[in-house]
């Protein structure tokens, strides 16, 4: 069975994929489809939404288009998902890998860090570092990724100290292997698949955090986020409760295809590694 | 009973360098920010003068090398001294102590929740795997995780107390309206459904997730199978026998939990306006004021430290053969 | 004639497109000592998981197996009690042994908790643990195998079956131990008037404890007959072989010694 095919095979892997695709396909082509600044002035304030044809979804209390604030919106949250799940294996596994390697002093030094990092609710910490440092776009996914790369980091070397023992490993030393050349051909293949699992839990962790940095003011404001979009609905939750339903209900479904499509995707690839 | 002093003790040494690299760690990212506590301060009050600058940062020690900071803070740390919060013109300590009840009582209502409603919901989930029920709490708990919190406070807010006006819509009790005891009790109550619940179904979801699984895995024990051959009730192999084991890791997830939901409960008692200890974290970041965050994420690791104690010493009580190997490797 | 336990016709298991028991037929009379012999996947387990009911979900099954001897089909520690190869993975690691002996006696004899405590004590005794007063409060993994099978054969009679499956049950213990637990499972039967169908791939301990053997192959049933008969005049060209291939003392030695 082809890797495609696997992935598509349960109505779980589908719906992931397709909202996934979705998603992609309107990051791509929100620039193209509403070109300019979405967080001009559009048209008149807090129009309603399916009144007028050209505001489809109406407009925020500043007179912002909202379907335009959320299509902008889904490039944003991407972006920061991908990029600070990206970061976060990345430093993850080398801190893991490296600890798992070393072992000894090293090993128990580089733990401390982990667990000072793990220690600190990543929400406090990703709060922290924006807000001293300042809210850019990099910035916060710099600060999302130092939040979550000790889960990644403990799993890589739990799979790193396993793998080690086992033979094909030693077949390696015998062989007169470099370290190097093990740890990066032998060990890192086969420690990775479980820590990739985690792939799913990042991403939408990072999305979710996002938002919520959003929402409290501590996002880039030079560009549009779902959560600022929820913060600035919030003045106006008496008459006007569509402004922060509709961007929250973008998120629930964001995490939820983020979700769905990491777990059929792990699973297709670890059906193709399966051994009969 | 040695089992666990043997394990408790292990773990707060190795837990003395964590501590240790957290504070270096949030007092060098606190002096990365540009401007101090001085220039915070400057701002609120709309400009001074330099000799005002000057004799502001002497008086607060502000003007001395980084180093010699660091080191001042380390002796008062030993004494149990936070600093002083140059915002709010008081000691850290008390400050925090003071907005702590109010975090504490919400988050521990919302844990308890959230574990309770939880485990219970995986455990009837997990007693008959794959079946209507269990499919059904499967897809419920995945768009619970997905929700953001602030999103489903919000939500709340509106459905409850906007449209229904059957809550409060913010605030921890009633303004200026004297009640007392048990009165007092209830206002405060009625304020806290909504956040409590806001941030108790979300992570509710993860303690279901987590109990379901663990059930899934335990139903293929053996013992599970001799149990069935014994011809014991349905209800007492799920619950005696599989439940039971797989409570285990979800000890160790409560654990982990109850740091994450610090950080969850910034955002919710910013939604519901609660003058709690992580909106305090806001508001002092905000305010540039280095004693006082710095004050907060140690307090913060130290309690996480002594739950996850907690959590080693109740695996130890749960898990007759933990410990007896560590004591003894 | 009357006296049978059981009756199986036509059985057969199988797992999606496997079949594993294929078309068995022949009775357990009351009372016996019925041992099942074969090599590995023969089919031994799951015919007696098939007997206790104990099948998982995935498996279909076909035939006809009446008990005369219960007049229903037994219901699992009512009527039969069943103890498997390894102890260690029988027994539930966070509750104690003494829970786990008494809990098919409350809820079979319809015992109180001290009642069935009582009971727990008493078989701990018959099953010559060691210090029976304390051992009911210790966890598994403070006993040895050979202790953890007293412990799973206890709890299986506990709710006094009378019908007991015993698969493999010495096949994970060393061979002193095995001695014991044999013996003991033959003290047991004989006091409380038991039907023992035990499996095994022991051909001297078969024919050493039992009154019958069945010869399984391929989840067939090859040959059948008393004990003693099958072992030295076997009908089947299989059983001979099985029975050719066991070495015990008479059997000549590979490698000579040296001159």
């Amino acid at each position: 069975m082809s890797f495609f095919t696997r992935l598509l095979r349960s109505p779980e892997g589908m719906a992931g994929v397709i909202i996934l695709a979705a998603l992609v396909l309107v990051a791509l082509m929100a620039p193209i489809l509403f070109p300019g600044d979405p967080l001009r002035i559009a048209g008149p304030a807090l129009l309603p939404p399916f009144s007028d044809p050209a505001l489809p979804l109406g407009t925020d209390r500043l007179g912002r288009d909202v379907l335009a604030g959320l299509m902008h919106g889904a490039r944003t949250s991407l972006t920061v998902g991908i990029a600070a799940a990206l970061m976060a294996i990345v430093l993850g596994a080398l801190v893991g890998t490296a600890a798992g390697f070393a072992g000894g002093l090293v090993d128990e030094a580089l733990m401390r860090v982990v667990d000072a990092f793990q220690i600190v609710p990543r929400f406090l910490l990703a709060l922290a570092i924006v807000s001293v440092v300042g809210p850019s776009l990099p910035l916060v996914i710099a600060a999302i990724a130092l939040g979550a790369w000790a889960d990644p980091a403990r799993l890589t070397r739990a799979q790193v100290l396993s793998i080690r023992e086992r033979d094909y490993v030693a077949a390696a030393e015998v062989i007169g292997m470099h370290p190097l050349e093990i740890a990066l051909k032998q060990v890192l293949p086969n420690a990775l698949p479980p820590v990739l699992a985690l792939t799913s839990v990042i991403v939408a962790a990072a999305i979710l955090t996002e938002a919520a940095l959003s929402f409290l003011g501590l996002g880039d404001p030079n560009v549009v986020t779902w959560g600022s979009m929820i913060a600035e609905g919030r003045n106006v939750i008496r008459s006007a409760a569509f402004l922060s339903i509709a961007p929250g209900l973008a998120l629930v479904v964001t995490v939820i295809g983020v979700y769905l499509f990491s777990e059929a995707l792990s699973r297709a690839i670890a059906g193709g590694r399966a051994r009969p | 009973m040695k089992r666990a002093m043997l394990l408790l003790r292990r773990r707060a040494i190795s837990s003395i360098p964590v501590l240790l690299i957290v504070v270096v760690f949030t007092f060098l990212l606190l002096e990365s920010a540009s401007g101090d506590a001085v220039d915070a301060y400057l701002v609120s009050i709309g400009g001074g003068d330099a000799q005002l600058v000057q004799s502001l940062r002497q008086s607060y020690g502000l003007d001395q090398g980084m180093a010699t900071r660091l080191w001042l803070y380390f002796s008062a740390l030993l004494r149990l001294d936070l600093g002083w919060s140059v915002a709010f013109d008081r000691p850290v300590l008390g400050l925090i102590l003071e907005r702590l009840p109010n975090t504490l009582l919400l988050m521990g209502s919302a844990t308890a929740l959230s574990f309770c409603l939880g485990s219970l919901l995986g455990i009837f989930a997990g007693a008959r795997p794959d079946s209507f029920r269990d499919r059904f709490l499967s897809i419920g708990s995945l768009l619970l995780y997905a929700i953001p919190g602030f999103w489903l406070g919000l939500v709340l807010v509106i459905v409850f107390a906007v449209n229904l006006r059957w809550l409060p819509t913010s605030g921890i009790e009633t303004i200026a309206s004297g009640k007392q005891g048990l009165a007092r009790a209830v206002d405060i109550g009625k304020h806290l459904i909504l956040p409590v619940s806001a941030l108790g179904f979300i992570y509710l979801a993860l303690f279901l997730r987590v109990m379901r699984a663990g059930m899934v895995e335990t139903w293929r024990m053996d013992f599970v199978l001799f149990a069935r051959s014994k011809g014991l009730s349905r209800l007492r192999i799920v619950l005696r026998h599989v439940a039971r084991n797989a409570l285990l890791p979800l000890v160790t997830v409560l654990g982990l939990q109850s740091a994450a939901m610090l950080g969850g409960s910034v955002v919710i008692e910013s939604v519901f306006a609660l003058p709690g200890f992580g909106r305090l974290a806001q508001e002092a970041v905000n305010g540039r004021d280095a004693p006082l965050p710095v004050g907060i994420i140690i307090l913060r690791a130290v309690s996480g430290i002594l739950v996850n104690l907690g959590v080693d010493i109740a695996y130890a009580f749960l898990h007759p053969r933990v410990g007896a190997s560590e004591a003894g490797a | 004639m009357t006296d049978l336990l059981a009756t199986i016709r036509r059985l057969s298991v199988a797992y999606g497109d496997v079949d594993v028991v294929r078309g068995l037929s022949f009775d357990i009379r009351l009372g016996e000592r019925l041992a099942i012999i074969g090599e590995s996947g023969s089919g031994k387990s799951t015919f007696a998981r098939a007997l206790a009911g104990l099948l998982p979900p995935n498996a279909s099954l076909s035939g006809e197996m009446d008990w005369p001897g219960f007049g229903r089909p037994p219901l699992p520690g009512r009527d039969l009690g069943f103890v498997f190869q390894d102890p260690g993975s029988s027994l539930n690691p966070v509750l104690t042994i003494g829970e786990q002996i008494a809990e098919g006696a409350r809820r079979h004899l319809g015992y109180s908790a001290s009642e069935a405590w009582h009971r727990a004590r008493e078989l701990a005794g018959r099953v010559r643990l060691p210090q029976p007063e304390t051992i009911l409060n210790a966890f598994p993994h403070q006993l040895s195998g050979g202790q953890k099978q007293r412990v799973a054969i206890a709890a299986a009679i506990a709710s006094r079956p009378r019908f007991l499956i015993a698969d493999e049950v010495t096949s994970a213990l060393d061979m002193v131990v095995q001695a014991e637990i044999v013996s003991l499972l033959r003290r047991l039967v004989a006091e409380d008037g038991l039907t023992l169908l035990f499996i095994t791939h022991d051909i001297a301990l078969a024919s050493a404890f039992a009154d019958r053997i069945v010869v399984f192959r391929n989840g067939e049933l090859v040959e059948i007959g008393a004990a003693k008969a099958v072992v030295s005049r076997p009908a089947d060209a299989y059983t001979a072989e099985l029975i050719a291939g066991h070495i015990d003392f008479t059997t000549p030695r590979l490698v000579e010694d040296m001159p």
